[in-house]
Protein backbone atom coordinates (compact mmCIF):
# COMPACT_ATOMS: atom_id res chain seq x y z
CA UNK A 1 0.00 0.00 0.00
CA UNK A 2 1.76 3.40 -0.97
CA UNK A 3 1.21 6.55 1.11
CA UNK A 4 -1.80 7.88 -1.22
CA UNK A 5 -3.70 4.77 -1.04
CA UNK A 6 -3.60 4.71 2.71
CA UNK A 7 -4.66 7.96 3.21
CA UNK A 8 -7.31 6.87 1.06
CA UNK A 9 -8.38 4.17 2.80
CA UNK A 10 -11.02 3.40 5.29
CA UNK A 11 -8.53 2.72 8.12
CA UNK A 12 -7.14 6.13 7.67
CA UNK A 13 -10.95 7.07 7.78
CA UNK A 14 -11.68 5.23 10.55
CA UNK A 15 -8.53 6.80 12.52
CA UNK A 16 -9.41 10.16 11.40
CA UNK A 17 -13.17 9.69 12.80
CA UNK A 18 -12.22 8.73 16.09
CA UNK A 19 -9.38 11.52 16.87
CA UNK A 20 -12.00 14.16 15.76
CA UNK A 21 -14.62 12.70 18.75
CA UNK A 22 -12.02 11.92 20.98
CA UNK A 23 -10.98 15.75 19.99
CA UNK A 24 -14.20 17.51 20.19
CA UNK A 25 -15.00 15.32 23.75
CA UNK A 26 -11.24 15.98 25.15
CA UNK A 27 -12.52 19.97 24.81
CA UNK A 28 -15.48 20.15 25.48
CA UNK A 29 -14.91 17.94 29.05
CA UNK A 30 -11.86 20.26 29.51
CA UNK A 31 -13.84 23.32 29.20
CA UNK A 32 -16.86 21.38 31.71
CA UNK A 33 -14.38 20.38 33.99
CA UNK A 34 -12.83 23.80 34.48
CA UNK A 35 -16.02 25.38 34.81
CA UNK A 36 -17.74 22.37 36.93
CA UNK A 37 -14.31 22.33 39.68
CA UNK A 38 -15.19 21.15 42.91
CA UNK A 39 -12.57 22.42 45.12
CA UNK A 40 -11.09 20.95 48.59
CA UNK A 41 -12.42 23.86 50.01
CA UNK A 42 -16.01 23.65 49.03
CA UNK A 43 -15.78 20.24 49.82
CA UNK A 44 -15.31 20.99 53.11
CA UNK A 45 -17.92 23.80 53.42
CA UNK A 46 -20.12 21.25 52.01
CA UNK A 47 -19.63 18.75 54.91
CA UNK A 48 -19.91 21.40 57.52
CA UNK A 49 -23.14 22.23 56.23
CA UNK A 50 -24.14 18.40 56.41
CA UNK A 51 -23.34 18.50 59.77
CA UNK A 52 -24.55 21.96 60.95
CA UNK A 53 -27.76 22.42 58.39
CA UNK A 54 -25.81 25.90 57.86
CA UNK A 55 -22.13 27.41 56.19
CA UNK A 56 -20.03 28.01 58.18
CA UNK A 57 -16.51 29.83 58.90
CA UNK A 58 -13.67 27.44 59.24
CA UNK A 59 -9.59 27.55 59.75
CA UNK A 60 -7.86 24.61 58.68
CA UNK A 61 -5.93 23.26 61.84
CA UNK A 62 -4.23 20.40 60.27
CA UNK A 63 -4.22 18.63 56.65
CA UNK A 64 -2.64 15.48 56.17
CA UNK A 65 -2.15 16.09 52.53
CA UNK A 66 -0.68 19.41 52.84
CA UNK A 67 2.07 18.07 55.63
CA UNK A 68 3.52 15.68 54.00
CA UNK A 69 4.59 17.96 50.90
CA UNK A 70 6.26 19.47 53.72
CA UNK A 71 10.14 18.94 54.29
CA UNK A 72 10.42 15.65 56.28
CA UNK A 73 12.17 16.91 59.21
CA UNK A 74 8.80 19.45 59.66
CA UNK A 75 5.99 16.90 58.70
CA UNK A 76 3.91 16.20 62.15
CA UNK A 77 1.35 12.91 62.09
CA UNK A 78 -0.92 12.03 64.80
CA UNK A 79 -1.55 8.50 64.73
CA UNK A 80 -3.29 6.31 67.29
CA UNK A 81 -1.72 3.15 68.82
CA UNK A 82 -4.12 0.61 69.16
CA UNK A 83 -4.43 -2.93 69.42
CA UNK A 84 -5.50 -6.02 67.13
CA UNK A 85 -7.65 -9.02 68.03
CA UNK A 86 -4.47 -10.91 69.95
CA UNK A 87 -3.58 -7.56 72.17
CA UNK A 88 -1.03 -6.94 69.91
CA UNK A 89 0.05 -3.33 69.80
CA UNK A 90 -0.74 -1.72 66.66
CA UNK A 91 1.07 1.20 66.01
CA UNK A 92 -0.77 3.48 63.63
CA UNK A 93 -4.04 1.86 64.08
CA UNK A 94 -5.49 4.90 63.68
CA UNK A 95 -4.57 8.65 62.09
CA UNK A 96 -6.09 11.85 62.10
CA UNK A 97 -6.40 13.26 58.76
CA UNK A 98 -8.20 16.78 58.62
CA UNK A 99 -9.32 18.89 61.41
CA UNK A 100 -10.97 22.26 60.62
CA UNK A 101 -11.79 25.08 63.42
CA UNK A 102 -15.11 25.76 63.15
CA UNK A 103 -16.37 29.74 64.13
CA UNK A 104 -18.99 28.78 66.98
CA UNK A 105 -15.97 27.15 68.76
CA UNK A 106 -16.09 23.40 68.08
CA UNK A 107 -13.82 21.06 65.81
CA UNK A 108 -14.50 19.21 62.51
CA UNK A 109 -12.03 15.89 62.93
CA UNK A 110 -11.78 13.53 60.02
CA UNK A 111 -9.94 10.23 60.85
CA UNK A 112 -9.08 7.07 59.32
CA UNK A 113 -9.15 3.44 61.43
CA UNK A 114 -7.09 0.82 60.67
CA UNK A 115 -7.62 -2.98 61.27
CA UNK A 116 -10.79 -3.22 59.43
CA UNK A 117 -12.27 -6.35 57.41
CA UNK A 118 -9.48 -7.73 54.95
CA UNK A 119 -6.96 -5.06 56.85
CA UNK A 120 -8.90 -2.25 55.64
CA UNK A 121 -9.91 1.38 56.86
CA UNK A 122 -13.06 3.18 57.74
CA UNK A 123 -12.42 7.09 58.40
CA UNK A 124 -14.97 9.10 59.94
CA UNK A 125 -16.15 12.79 59.94
CA UNK A 126 -16.77 14.00 63.46
CA UNK A 127 -17.54 17.29 65.70
CA UNK A 128 -15.55 17.70 68.90
CA UNK A 129 -17.88 20.32 70.67
CA UNK A 130 -16.25 22.08 73.42
CA UNK A 131 -17.47 24.75 75.94
CA UNK A 132 -14.47 27.32 76.26
CA UNK A 133 -11.49 25.59 76.51
CA UNK A 134 -13.47 22.20 77.80
CA UNK A 135 -13.59 19.47 75.92
CA UNK A 136 -17.59 18.06 76.53
CA UNK A 137 -17.79 15.32 73.78
CA UNK A 138 -17.83 14.18 70.24
CA UNK A 139 -21.06 14.42 68.11
CA UNK A 140 -22.23 13.86 64.39
CA UNK A 141 -20.39 11.26 64.01
CA UNK A 142 -20.65 10.36 59.92
CA UNK A 143 -18.43 7.81 57.70
CA UNK A 144 -16.78 9.43 55.70
CA UNK A 145 -15.44 6.83 53.59
CA UNK A 146 -13.74 2.55 53.50
CA UNK A 147 -11.80 0.62 52.08
CA UNK A 148 -12.90 -3.18 51.57
CA UNK A 149 -15.54 -3.14 54.01
CA UNK A 150 -18.61 -4.80 52.70
CA UNK A 151 -20.95 -4.51 55.55
CA UNK A 152 -20.65 -0.96 56.22
CA UNK A 153 -24.44 -0.64 55.78
CA UNK A 154 -24.77 -2.17 59.63
CA UNK A 155 -23.36 1.10 60.96
CA UNK A 156 -26.75 3.03 60.42
CA UNK A 157 -27.66 6.48 62.55
CA UNK A 158 -29.01 4.82 65.22
CA UNK A 159 -25.84 2.28 65.98
CA UNK A 160 -23.61 5.70 65.20
CA UNK A 161 -26.04 7.48 67.60
CA UNK A 162 -24.09 5.55 70.05
CA UNK A 163 -20.81 7.66 69.84
CA UNK A 164 -22.51 10.83 70.37
CA UNK A 165 -21.70 12.48 73.48
CA UNK A 166 -18.77 10.66 74.01
CA UNK A 167 -15.64 12.16 75.99
CA UNK A 168 -13.70 8.75 76.81
CA UNK A 169 -12.73 5.62 74.74
CA UNK A 170 -15.41 3.48 74.43
CA UNK A 171 -16.10 0.57 72.05
CA UNK A 172 -18.99 0.37 69.74
CA UNK A 173 -19.73 -2.61 67.95
CA UNK A 174 -22.18 -3.31 64.94
CA UNK A 175 -23.24 -6.81 63.41
CA UNK A 176 -19.82 -6.24 61.63
CA UNK A 177 -17.10 -6.82 64.20
CA UNK A 178 -13.95 -6.35 62.04
CA UNK A 179 -15.59 -2.61 60.63
CA UNK A 180 -16.58 -2.17 63.90
CA UNK A 181 -12.66 -2.19 65.26
CA UNK A 182 -11.78 -0.20 62.60
CA UNK A 183 -14.43 2.59 63.16
CA UNK A 184 -13.40 2.24 67.01
CA UNK A 185 -9.56 3.03 66.02
CA UNK A 186 -10.82 5.89 63.74
CA UNK A 187 -13.05 6.75 66.87
CA UNK A 188 -10.07 6.90 69.40
CA UNK A 189 -7.61 8.35 67.20
CA UNK A 190 -10.07 11.39 67.05
CA UNK A 191 -10.73 11.47 70.64
CA UNK A 192 -7.03 11.53 71.21
CA UNK A 193 -6.42 14.12 69.03
CA UNK A 194 -9.18 16.49 70.49
CA UNK A 195 -7.94 16.11 74.27
CA UNK A 196 -4.47 17.34 73.04
CA UNK A 197 -6.41 20.56 72.36
CA UNK A 198 -8.32 20.60 75.60
CA UNK A 199 -7.05 23.35 77.64
CA UNK A 200 -4.60 25.46 75.56
CA UNK A 201 -6.77 25.54 72.38
CA UNK A 202 -9.13 28.44 72.11
CA UNK B 1 -40.44 15.65 10.99
CA UNK B 2 -41.33 13.33 13.11
CA UNK B 3 -45.02 12.72 12.97
CA UNK B 4 -47.29 12.16 16.68
CA UNK B 5 -47.88 8.33 15.73
CA UNK B 6 -43.91 7.34 15.53
CA UNK B 7 -43.55 9.46 18.61
CA UNK B 8 -46.56 7.08 20.46
CA UNK B 9 -44.79 4.16 19.40
CA UNK B 10 -41.55 4.85 20.55
CA UNK B 11 -43.07 6.18 23.83
CA UNK B 12 -45.07 2.87 24.21
CA UNK B 13 -41.78 0.57 23.29
CA UNK B 14 -39.44 2.54 25.24
CA UNK B 15 -42.04 2.56 28.58
CA UNK B 16 -43.87 -0.52 27.82
CA UNK B 17 -43.76 -2.94 24.79
CA UNK B 18 -39.73 -3.26 25.05
CA UNK B 19 -39.06 -1.72 28.46
CA UNK B 20 -35.63 -1.60 29.15
CA UNK B 21 -36.19 -3.31 32.94
CA UNK B 22 -38.81 -5.81 32.75
CA UNK B 23 -39.09 -7.16 29.14
CA UNK B 24 -35.62 -6.91 27.63
CA UNK B 25 -33.93 -7.55 31.46
CA UNK B 26 -31.08 -4.79 30.32
CA UNK B 27 -29.03 -2.60 32.92
CA UNK B 28 -29.60 -5.12 35.49
CA UNK B 29 -26.38 -4.44 37.21
CA UNK B 30 -27.58 -0.49 38.44
CA UNK B 31 -31.47 -2.24 38.76
CA UNK B 32 -30.04 -4.38 41.74
CA UNK B 33 -27.89 -2.42 43.29
CA UNK B 34 -29.48 0.88 43.51
CA UNK B 35 -32.99 -0.45 44.01
CA UNK B 36 -32.76 0.07 48.08
CA UNK B 37 -34.33 3.58 47.63
CA UNK B 38 -36.83 5.11 45.83
CA UNK B 39 -35.12 7.95 45.67
CA UNK B 40 -32.16 6.14 44.63
CA UNK B 41 -33.92 4.09 41.50
CA UNK B 42 -35.40 8.14 40.54
CA UNK B 43 -31.87 9.06 40.71
CA UNK B 44 -30.08 6.53 38.86
CA UNK B 45 -33.25 6.46 36.15
CA UNK B 46 -33.01 10.43 35.31
CA UNK B 47 -29.43 9.89 34.70
CA UNK B 48 -29.31 7.63 32.53
CA UNK B 49 -31.88 9.39 31.01
CA UNK B 50 -29.62 12.27 30.57
CA UNK B 51 -27.16 10.02 29.01
CA UNK B 52 -29.15 7.87 26.68
CA UNK B 53 -30.94 11.43 24.94
CA UNK B 54 -27.97 13.15 24.22
CA UNK B 55 -25.54 10.42 23.04
CA UNK B 56 -28.72 9.11 20.89
CA UNK B 57 -28.60 12.65 19.90
CA UNK B 58 -24.91 12.69 18.62
CA UNK B 59 -24.74 9.31 17.49
CA UNK B 60 -27.67 9.45 14.94
CA UNK B 61 -26.27 13.09 14.30
CA UNK B 62 -23.18 11.32 13.07
CA UNK B 63 -24.54 8.27 11.66
CA UNK B 64 -23.69 8.60 8.22
CA UNK B 65 -19.79 10.11 9.16
CA UNK B 66 -18.88 6.88 11.73
CA UNK B 67 -16.99 4.13 9.85
CA UNK B 68 -19.03 0.84 10.06
CA UNK B 69 -15.39 -0.51 11.16
CA UNK B 70 -15.31 1.45 14.44
CA UNK B 71 -19.01 2.01 15.50
CA UNK B 72 -18.78 0.32 18.68
CA UNK B 73 -15.63 2.53 20.25
CA UNK B 74 -16.54 5.44 18.29
CA UNK B 75 -20.00 4.88 20.72
CA UNK B 76 -18.08 4.29 23.87
CA UNK B 77 -16.35 7.45 23.38
CA UNK B 78 -19.63 9.42 22.90
CA UNK B 79 -21.65 7.78 25.65
CA UNK B 80 -18.33 7.79 28.10
CA UNK B 81 -18.07 11.87 27.17
CA UNK B 82 -21.82 12.52 28.32
CA UNK B 83 -21.31 10.09 31.88
CA UNK B 84 -18.00 12.72 32.86
CA UNK B 85 -19.80 15.20 31.81
CA UNK B 86 -22.65 14.07 34.17
CA UNK B 87 -20.94 12.88 36.88
CA UNK B 88 -19.35 16.87 37.15
CA UNK B 89 -22.89 18.19 37.10
CA UNK B 90 -23.92 15.76 39.91
CA UNK B 91 -20.67 16.69 41.67
CA UNK B 92 -21.09 19.86 41.38
CA UNK B 93 -25.15 20.46 41.73
CA UNK B 94 -26.53 17.05 43.62
CA UNK B 95 -23.47 15.95 45.75
CA UNK B 96 -25.61 13.58 47.57
CA UNK B 97 -26.82 11.71 44.81
CA UNK B 98 -23.03 11.51 43.20
CA UNK B 99 -22.02 10.15 46.63
CA UNK B 100 -25.13 7.50 46.71
CA UNK B 101 -24.50 6.84 43.33
CA UNK B 102 -21.02 5.60 43.81
CA UNK B 103 -19.36 3.34 40.96
CA UNK B 104 -22.50 2.65 39.36
CA UNK B 105 -22.70 6.08 38.15
CA UNK B 106 -19.32 5.70 35.97
CA UNK B 107 -20.49 2.26 35.21
CA UNK B 108 -23.19 3.78 33.06
CA UNK B 109 -20.21 3.87 30.69
CA UNK B 110 -21.06 -0.12 29.71
CA UNK B 111 -24.81 0.04 29.71
CA UNK B 112 -26.58 -2.25 27.94
CA UNK B 113 -29.26 -0.26 27.71
CA UNK B 114 -27.59 3.13 26.08
CA UNK B 115 -25.09 0.89 23.88
CA UNK B 116 -28.13 -1.20 22.98
CA UNK B 117 -30.20 2.10 21.91
CA UNK B 118 -27.17 3.47 20.04
CA UNK B 119 -26.29 0.30 18.05
CA UNK B 120 -30.22 -0.62 17.55
CA UNK B 121 -31.88 2.93 16.71
CA UNK B 122 -29.89 5.95 17.15
CA UNK B 123 -27.28 4.69 14.31
CA UNK B 124 -30.27 3.51 12.08
CA UNK B 125 -32.87 6.32 12.69
CA UNK B 126 -33.13 10.42 12.45
CA UNK B 127 -31.93 12.66 14.90
CA UNK B 128 -35.83 13.81 16.41
CA UNK B 129 -36.64 9.82 16.75
CA UNK B 130 -33.52 9.14 18.50
CA UNK B 131 -33.81 12.09 20.90
CA UNK B 132 -37.57 10.29 22.13
CA UNK B 133 -36.24 7.30 22.04
CA UNK B 134 -33.55 7.76 24.72
CA UNK B 135 -36.10 10.06 26.45
CA UNK B 136 -38.79 7.40 26.46
CA UNK B 137 -36.21 4.64 26.88
CA UNK B 138 -34.74 6.51 30.06
CA UNK B 139 -38.49 7.15 31.49
CA UNK B 140 -38.77 3.58 31.15
CA UNK B 141 -35.96 2.56 33.20
CA UNK B 142 -36.68 5.21 35.67
CA UNK B 143 -39.99 4.28 36.46
CA UNK B 144 -39.25 0.56 36.80
CA UNK B 145 -36.46 1.41 39.25
CA UNK B 146 -38.67 3.42 41.02
CA UNK B 147 -40.96 0.79 41.38
CA UNK B 148 -38.73 -1.39 42.36
CA UNK B 149 -37.07 1.31 44.95
CA UNK B 150 -40.18 1.61 46.18
CA UNK B 151 -40.89 -1.64 47.31
CA UNK B 152 -37.91 -2.41 48.00
CA UNK B 153 -37.74 0.77 50.62
CA UNK B 154 -41.12 0.37 51.62
CA UNK B 155 -40.62 -3.54 52.80
CA UNK B 156 -36.60 -3.46 53.54
CA UNK B 157 -36.14 0.14 55.84
CA UNK B 158 -39.85 0.84 56.76
CA UNK B 159 -39.21 3.81 54.82
CA UNK B 160 -40.74 5.97 51.51
CA UNK B 161 -38.36 8.79 49.90
CA UNK B 162 -36.16 8.76 53.18
CA UNK B 163 -39.47 9.25 55.75
CA UNK B 164 -40.16 6.67 58.06
CA UNK B 165 -43.56 5.01 57.80
CA UNK B 166 -43.56 2.84 60.38
CA UNK B 167 -40.46 0.88 62.28
CA UNK B 168 -41.52 -2.76 60.96
CA UNK B 169 -39.03 -4.02 58.56
CA UNK B 170 -37.67 -7.01 56.55
CA UNK B 171 -33.96 -6.96 56.09
CA UNK B 172 -34.18 -9.68 53.68
CA UNK B 173 -35.56 -6.70 51.22
CA UNK B 174 -32.51 -4.65 51.23
CA UNK B 175 -29.99 -7.39 51.00
CA UNK B 176 -28.96 -8.55 47.40
CA UNK B 177 -31.11 -11.75 47.96
CA UNK B 178 -34.30 -9.63 48.00
CA UNK B 179 -33.32 -7.41 45.46
CA UNK B 180 -33.24 -10.83 42.93
CA UNK B 181 -36.49 -11.88 44.91
CA UNK B 182 -38.34 -8.28 44.14
CA UNK B 183 -37.00 -8.26 40.65
CA UNK B 184 -38.20 -11.64 39.94
CA UNK B 185 -41.60 -10.60 40.84
CA UNK B 186 -41.70 -7.30 39.18
CA UNK B 187 -40.88 -9.57 36.02
CA UNK B 188 -43.52 -11.76 36.85
CA UNK B 189 -45.66 -9.07 37.29
CA UNK B 190 -45.38 -6.81 34.37
CA UNK B 191 -45.79 -9.66 31.90
CA UNK B 192 -48.51 -10.68 33.81
CA UNK B 193 -50.35 -7.77 33.28
CA UNK B 194 -48.75 -6.31 30.22
CA UNK B 195 -49.56 -10.00 28.58
CA UNK B 196 -53.23 -9.58 29.81
CA UNK B 197 -53.99 -5.85 28.70
CA UNK B 198 -52.39 -6.58 25.12
CA UNK B 199 -54.64 -9.90 24.26
CA UNK B 200 -57.62 -7.43 25.93
CA UNK B 201 -56.26 -4.84 23.45
CA UNK B 202 -56.34 -7.78 20.51
CA UNK B 203 -59.56 -8.76 21.09
CA UNK B 204 -60.60 -5.26 21.46
CA UNK B 205 -59.40 -4.31 18.10
CA UNK B 206 -60.58 -7.29 16.17
CA UNK B 207 -64.11 -7.01 17.36
CA UNK B 208 -63.77 -3.25 16.13
CA UNK B 209 -62.84 -4.68 13.11
CA UNK B 210 -64.56 -7.73 12.15
CA UNK B 211 -67.50 -7.97 14.56
CA UNK B 212 -69.16 -4.92 14.95
CA UNK B 213 -67.53 -3.37 11.45
CA UNK B 214 -69.97 -2.50 8.70
CA UNK B 215 -71.65 -5.17 6.79
CA UNK B 216 -69.64 -4.36 3.99
CA UNK B 217 -66.70 -4.83 5.72
CA UNK B 218 -67.85 -7.84 7.00
CA UNK B 219 -68.87 -9.29 3.68
CA UNK B 220 -65.45 -8.88 2.37
CA UNK B 221 -64.66 -10.96 5.28
CA UNK B 222 -66.87 -13.54 4.16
Amino acid sequence: MTVKEFFKSKTFLCIVVLLCIALVAGALLSIMNDLLYVSAEERVARTIKSIYGQEMAYTVVYDIVQESEKAPEEQVYYDYMGYDRNHNAVEKAGKIENVYLLSDGNYLVKSSGALGYKQGTVSIWCVAEFEGKHFVGLRDVSVAGYDKQTLMSKFTKSVLSGYTGTAEFNQVVSGASYSSDALNNALNAALAYVKTLEGGAQ
Amino acid sequence: MIRPADIRKIGTDGLLRNNPTFRLVLGTCPTLALTTAAMNGIGMGLAVTFVLIFANVIISALRKVIPNEVRIPAFVLIIATFVTLLRMLLDKFIPSLYESMGVYLPLIVVNCIILGRAESFASKNPVLNSAFDGLFTGLGFTWALTFMGIIREVLGAGQLFGYTLWDFRIEFFSSAAGAFFVYGLCIALFNLIYTKVESHFHKVNFEKKYITAPEAVQEEVK
